[in-house]
Order: structure tokens, then C-alpha cells, then sequence
């Protein structure tokens, strides 16, 4: 208005005082505007009181390259359909018994939110929102607590990253393809540990994997210099054993126990073969042109915290053309759906559990620098869908 | 694997009325003309060339890094080849078996396809979005069109007006007119459109979504959705059905589709619509090729490495044949 008004000059006014009533009149005339999609993706600092080891910590940008891949993506697709996504970080701090977060004082009300944050933030989160009028659509991208999958069933509640239960599901089918049924059970001592550990055990029961011994690591000498002494010791049991499983989320002493157990037996779990969503090595079911774009953008590999992240935007994206608009209650309700048909690199359609949003999707079994299984593995049957035997089935979630 | 050479033992009993058929027809002195199958094999940086009469692998060209779409010029004198790591398209003399020159391409080509005028050529650059139309003659880039994520699929209108590119990631349907070079019309399909081929009368286009599990007919004229089909295999799951390549006979009303990781293709009756025939194959079949009589339909098989042939009169699978690893595109050529 204030540009037309500054340009007008006598002899043009007419025109353009006729052009404007036009389009105020029938909008149809007026120049479009993009339907604007905007994300925001809530990241909390993670503090932790035990050492991690720094030949894993993540880039600095874990995670929110992913998101940012995904918002690329989207809009190339975005442009043809008058479609523009975008997304904005929100730091927040970590959370102590003491001082949790204050949900309330967050601008979350009918907003898509992509959150990486500890278990009782999210839970905070979740309660809060559904206190609201016009709740907003949460996409947990980072959090595996198996908790949240089985007691939480919030209608605005999906989650793009595994849980801990269909990793470790993943873990036991191998095994059991490989007829690899007495295992040796190591705990590391940080809470971490023992939400995997626990998820492990249900895996066994449910598999009928046997847990011949359990050992819980001491931390009271220094691998460095004695792992071809300390490890061997450690690891000998009166009988032999199939294999080791290690539960060691940050790699505290995990990584020296393959090739150095007392019996020579492979090494599972959070070190040796792990399972998670992605690796550099998977490029099949053009998987090869998302980690050549990734790489483009990023400078690096894509890891499995950019892909749980890349999935939830991408899922939010595909809602958003299927039903055309950002109506939070429309995106949800479509999201979990039979209609929801996310192709995610992965060689088959992701849909969410309508029972409680997990995504599912197979689960990859690696080494460091190569694929070497995909779960589910072959024979594992379910009436549904064959990604329903990893995890959490409809009967196990909010009884 | 065991299943599959399970079904391998089994096509041999299978082939063998056919060879002995193929060896009358030898002695009654009705020798065609020689025909050879070139397979581009995209983890072997090779093409194998399999002898039509009795599936023998006769050679293997070595070509660019990672070759995937293959194409023939009019009259099979040379070969157009993406060398999809190198970005390039390589041009393949047909008598000497040797690269003779490369067309700039952009990154990645994955697919090409030919105008029928004969000098343009179109490309999908898979990582840019992109769709390169590159001048034979002058091998210029005549302009870069940008489409959705992960371009893939290609088809001219057999009268040349018309050219399709489907985007795998947008899951689209781009209509480009190829006097202007404009992208006039988006059709949103089933999730990552593969394969798009036009049926001989312009009137319509076929879309394959290997995700969404269809195949979508569209009107050409005004891009309306005319038949949506599903595959359905008994005793396997729906995810695992998805289907990829496209061929439609001439001689007959006949359609057959690729479905991908259930090893199977569809046989569809065009002028009903309605399924015929599942037929089993090797695994991860995706790309499809008929001989000249169209008595053959071959179908590559990324898992398995081999392809497979189809007998199309007994709509039967007779053979299949090793190649290399990852086979992909295939077009066959008419030798004296």
C-alpha cells in the first residue's frame, strides 16, 4: 500500500487505484501467498555428571542438520505447491529436580515442535500441552525412553527416533537368526546403562535368549594401558558363553571389550555390532542421493540423530501436502493414519503406531564402517506389519 | 537365496522345451537376426552384454563409475550411458564397444531419455533437482529446468511435445513442454514416483510409486487421474510390493510393471485395467526391456544380479542369467 502510494504519480493513480480495489475485491487477482510452515525445534542443554568419551561426541550440529536437510527438501518440493517451510532453534536449559522448566512460560500453543529433551521435560511437556485449547503437534526426534512409548498415548505425540525396545528387539532377532542364545550381559552404571539394560532383558524374555551371567563394570582401573589383562578377566565365566552384550551408551569402557573376551565371542550392543537408524554406509533405496545431499550441506556424514530428525520434518512436510493445510489437529489425526505413507530411504513405507506415534521403521546392525543386517530379519512375522515385531506392540502401551 | 536357486533348478526344466525350440528353429533355416541385451551393472562400473540366443554372457564393457540409465540412439549405432559418480553420459560406439565421447550432463544423471527428433537429450541429476536438456550435435546444455527432490523417472510424448520427469522425494509429477522447455502442470502422485511412460497414442502416462505400492494413469490432455491400480501378491506383504519400470506392448493390449522387492511383475490387460498375472523373477526387479518381436521381455534384478526373461506368449518366466552386481538399465540391440 505504502509503495504503491509513494509511486503513484497523477497520470498512473487511476490504474492502480483500480488494480488495488481488484485484488482487494477478488483476492484471486492478488499475487498468492505461500502457505507458511514453521517449525520449532526445542533443544535442551544436556548435562551429565560422568565422563564421556570424546572420541564420541557428537558434532555440534547433531541433529539440527538434519532438520535443516529436511526444511531444503521441503521447500523444493514446497515451491510447486505454494508451500514454505522454516524452523527456529529454541535453547532451553537443562532441567534440575529443583528448577524444571516452566512450560507455561513457552509459546507453544498450536505450534509444530520438534524437541530433543531429557524424559520428565517431555513428560512436563506433554501434560502441559494437553491442558491447552489448541495443543501443539510434538515430534520427540531424540529421546528412546521407553517409557514415553509405553505410558504416554497423547493424540499430539509422535516420535521419529526408536525406541530403546525396538533397538534392542533388533539386537535379539539377530541373535536368534544366528542361533546365538547364552549371553553375557555387561552394565555400565549410568542411567543410560540401565534403560538400555532393561530394555535388553525384555527383549530376552520375549525372544527366549538366555542371560547366562550378568557383570557390572567397576571402573577401578585404567583400560588404557591393561585391556588385554582387565577385559579377559572380566569376561570369564565358568562356562562359555554365545555372546558379549555391552551396555555402555557413552562408551566408557565399552569400545576395549571386542577381541579381548575370555572366550572368543562376538561383541553386541553399544559396542561391536550396534543397531540404530542409520549409518554413512546404507545407500540403497536411494539412500545414496539423501547422504550425497547431507554431505553437500553439512560437510560430513549424516548420522542417526540427523535422520530421526530429517524424518520428523519430512513426515511433518508429507502431512502438510497430503491435507494442504497446518491445522495441528488435521496433521495429527493424518499422521496417523493408514493414509500416512512416508518414503524415508528405507525400502518401505513408515507409517506412525496409531497407538502411541512411534514411527516404525527397520532398524540397522552395523560396524564401525560397514551395514551388516537390517532388522526386521527374515522370518519374524506379525499380523499387521513385520515392523511391529520391533518394540512396542498395541497390547503393551497404556494399559 | 536358497529360494532363489530353488526357482533357479526349476527354470531350467522350464527352459528346456524352449532351447530345443529355438535349435529346430535353427535347422529349419529361420535364423533371425542376432539380438544382444546390454545391461548396465551399477556397482560393477560395467555393462554386460548377454547373446539373446542362448543367454550367454558374451562380453562385459567397462564404462564409467556407477552406470545406471541406457539408452540407444535411432539406428543402435551408439549408446547414451549415465555414469552416474562421474557425472557424465558417456556415448558408447555400438560397433567397437568403446566410449567415443561424453555429453555435459549436470551431477548425477540417473536416467535419460531421447526426443524423437533424435539431437535432444533429456537427464534427471538426481542430487540437484534438476532436469539437464543437452544438444546432441553441439553437446551444450541447451537449459537446466528446476523439478522436486530426486528426479527420476523420464518420458518424451511419443510426438515430442510432452516431456515427464517424476520426483522420487516430492512425489510428483512434473509436465514440461519441450518447444518452450516450461514446466506447465505438478501432479501430486503415491509416495516416490519411479517410472513414467506415455502409451503410443499420446492420450496417456503412466506412473508408477514404488512407496505408495500404485500405478496412475493420467489423461495427457488436461493431467486428470484416469485408473489408480494397486498390486496385490498373495502371501506377500503389501510394503513389499512396489512397483518400478513400465513397458507397454505394441502387439498386444498389454502392460508390465516391476514390482520391485516382492520379485514379481504385473501383467496388466490395458484395455480392461485389470491384473492378468503375477510373474515371479530374481529379486529387486526395477527396469524392463522387450527384444524386437517383443516375444521376450528381460527385467533386471538389483539384488539377485541376474535378469530375468519372460516369454511373453506363455507369459511364463523361462531363464534367468547372471550378470553383474546391481544390474540396471537395459535396452537390446538388432545385429546381422
Amino acid at each position: 500500500m505504502n509503495v504503491t502510494y509513494l509511486l503513484c504519480k497523477p497520470y498512473l493513480c487511476p490504474i492502480l487505484a483500480i488494480t488495488l480495489f481488484i485484488s482487494v475485491v477478488f483476492p484471486v487477482f492478488a499475487k498468492i501467498e505461500p502457505l507458511k510452515v514453521n517449525i520449532t525445534y526445542i533443544n535442551q542443554v544436556h548435562e551429565h555428571d560422568y565422563y564421556t568419551n570424546p572420541l564420541l561426541v557428537a558434532p555440534a550440529d547433531s541433529g539440527v542438520a538434519g532438520i535443516e536437510l529436511g526444511i531444503e527438501d521441503s521447500n523444493t518440493t514446497g515451491k510447486f505447491l505454494g508451500q514454505q517451510f522454516s524452523f527456529l532453534t529454541q535453547t532451553i536449559p537443562a532441567a534440575h529436580s529443583s528448577s524444571p522448566i516452566r512450560w507455561s512460560e513457552y509459546k507453544i500453543e498450536n505450534q509444530l515442535l520438534l524437541v530433543d529433551l531429557d524424559s520428565e521435560t517431555l513428560q512436563a511437556l506433554i501434560a502441559h500441552n494437553n491442558s491447552l485449547e489448541q495443543p501443539a503437534l510434538i515430534i520427540n526426534i531424540a529421546n528412546r525412553d521407553n517409557t514415553l512409548r509405553q505410558r504416554i498415548c497423547s493424540a499430539n505425540l509422535f516420535h521419529t527416533t526408536p525406541s530403546h525396545a525396538q533397538i534392542t528387539d533388533a539386537l535379539g532377532q539377530w541373535l536368534l537368526s544366528k542361533r546365538l542364545n547364552n549371553i553375557l550381559l555387561i552394565n555400565g552404571d549410568t542411567p543410560g546403562d540401565l534403560a538400555w539394560i532393561n530394555s535388553f532383558k525384555r527383549t530376552a524374555k520375549r525372544y527366549k535368549i538366555n542371560i547366562s551371567a550378568e557383570k557390572k563394570w567397576t571402573f577401578d582401573t585404567d583400560l588404557r594401558r591393561t585391556v588385554s589383562q582387565d577385559i579377559p578377566l572380566f569376561t570369564q565365566t565358568a562356562r562359555p558363553y554365545d555372546v558379549v552384550v555391552v551396555a555402555d551408551m557413552y562408551q566408557q569402557f565399552g569400545q576395549y571389550v571386542p577381541y579381548n573376551t575370555y572366550y572368543p565371542r562376538p561383541v553386541i550392543g553399544t559396542a561391536g555390532l550396534v543397531a540404530d537408524t542409520w549409518h554413512p554406509s546404507i545407500e540403497q533405496w536411494g539412500a545414496k542421493q539423501l547422504q550425497n545431499r547431507f554431505k553437500t550441506l553439512h560437510q560430513r556424514y549424516m548420522e542417526h540423530a540427523d535422520f530421526d530428525a530429517y524424518v520428523a520434518v519430512r513426515a511433518i512436510a508429507y502431512a502438510v501436502q497430503q491435507i494442504k493445510g497446518v491445522n495441528i489437529e488435521a496433521l495429527a489425526t493424518f499422521m496417523r493414519s493408514e493414509q500416512f505413507q512416508l518414503a524415508a530411504y528405507k525400502g518401505r513405507k513408515l507409517t506412525f503406531r496409531d497407538f502411541n506415534g512411534q514411527l516404525r521403521m527397520p532398524i540397522e546392525l552395523t560396524h564401525p564402517l560397514g551395514l551388516v543386517a537390517r532388522a526386521p530379519q527374515t522370518g519374524f512375522m506379525h499380523p499387521v506389519s513385520e515392523l511391529d515385531t520391533l518394540g512396542f506392540d498395541r497390547r503393551e502401551v497404556c494399559q | 537365496m536358497s529360494q532363489h536357486s530353488c526357482s533357479l533348478s526349476y527354470l531350467t526344466k522350464l527352459v528346456k522345451p524352449f532351447l530345443l525350440f529355438s535349435l529346430l528353429s535353427l535347422l529349419a533355416g529361420n535364423v533371425l537376426a542376432k539380438e544382444l541385451a546390454y545391461v548396465t551393472n551399477e556397482k560393477d562400473n560395467s555393462i554386460s552384454v548377454v547373446d539373446l540366443d542362448d543367454f550367454s554372457v558374451i562380453k562385459e564393457i567397462p564404462v564409467g563409475d556407477r552406470p545406471r540409465g541406457f539408452i540407444f540412439n535411432h539406428d543402435q549405432s551408439l549408446a547414451y550411458i549415465c555414469a552416474s559418480d562421474i557425472d557424465r553420459i558417456q556415448i558408447l560406439d555400438m560397433t567397437s564397444d568403446q566410449i567415443i565421447g561424453e555429453l555435459p550432463s549436470g551431477e548425477d544423471p540417473e536416467t535419460i531419455a531421447l526426443h524423437p527428433n533424435g539431437t535432444t537429450i533429456y537427464t534427471a541429476n538426481e542430487d540437484d533437482a534438476l532436469l539437464t536438456v543437452i544438444d546432441i550435435p553441439s553437446q551444450q546444455v541447451i537449459t537446466q529446468i528446476d523439478v522436486g527432490v530426486e528426479p527420476e523417472g523420464l518420458a518424451v510424448s511419443p510426438d515430442g511435445t510432452k516431456m515427464i520427469v517424476t520426483s522420487e522425494t516430492t512425489n510428483m509429477v512434473h509436465w514440461i513442454d519441450t518447444k518452450t522447455n516450461q514446466n506447465y502442470a505438478n501432479s501430486l502422485v503415491g509416495a516416490r514416483p519411479r517410472a513414467a511412460m506415455f502409451t503410443r497414442d499420446n492420450k496417456e502416462l503412466w506412473v508408477t510409486s514404488e512407496i505408495g505400492g500404485q500405478l496412475t494413469v493420467f489423461n495427457v490432455e488436461d493431467q486428470s487421474v484416469k485408473h489408480e491400480i494397486t498390486f496385490k501378491i498373495r502371501g506377500i506383504h503389501s510394503d513389499r510390493v512396489q512397483p518400478v519400470g513400465i513397458v507397454l506392448m505394441k502387439s498386444k493390449p498389454l502392460a508390465f510393471i516391476a514390482l520391485g522387492p516382492s520379485n514379481h511383475v504385473a501383467v496388466v490387460n490395458t484395455d480392461t485395467m485389470e491384473i492378468e498375472k503375477y510373474l515371479l523373477v530374481g529379486r529387486r526387479v526395477w527396469q524392463l526391456a522387450f527384444n524386437e518381436d517383443e516375444s521376450m521381455l528381460l527385467t533386471t534384478n538389483g539384488i539377485s544380479g541376474d535378469i530375468s526373461v519372460i516369454d511373453t506368449n506363455q507369459l511364463k518366466t523361462i531363464k534367468s542369467v547372471k550378470v553383474g552386481r546391481y544390474p540396471w538399465g537395459i535396452a537390446v540391440k538388432q545385429t546381422d
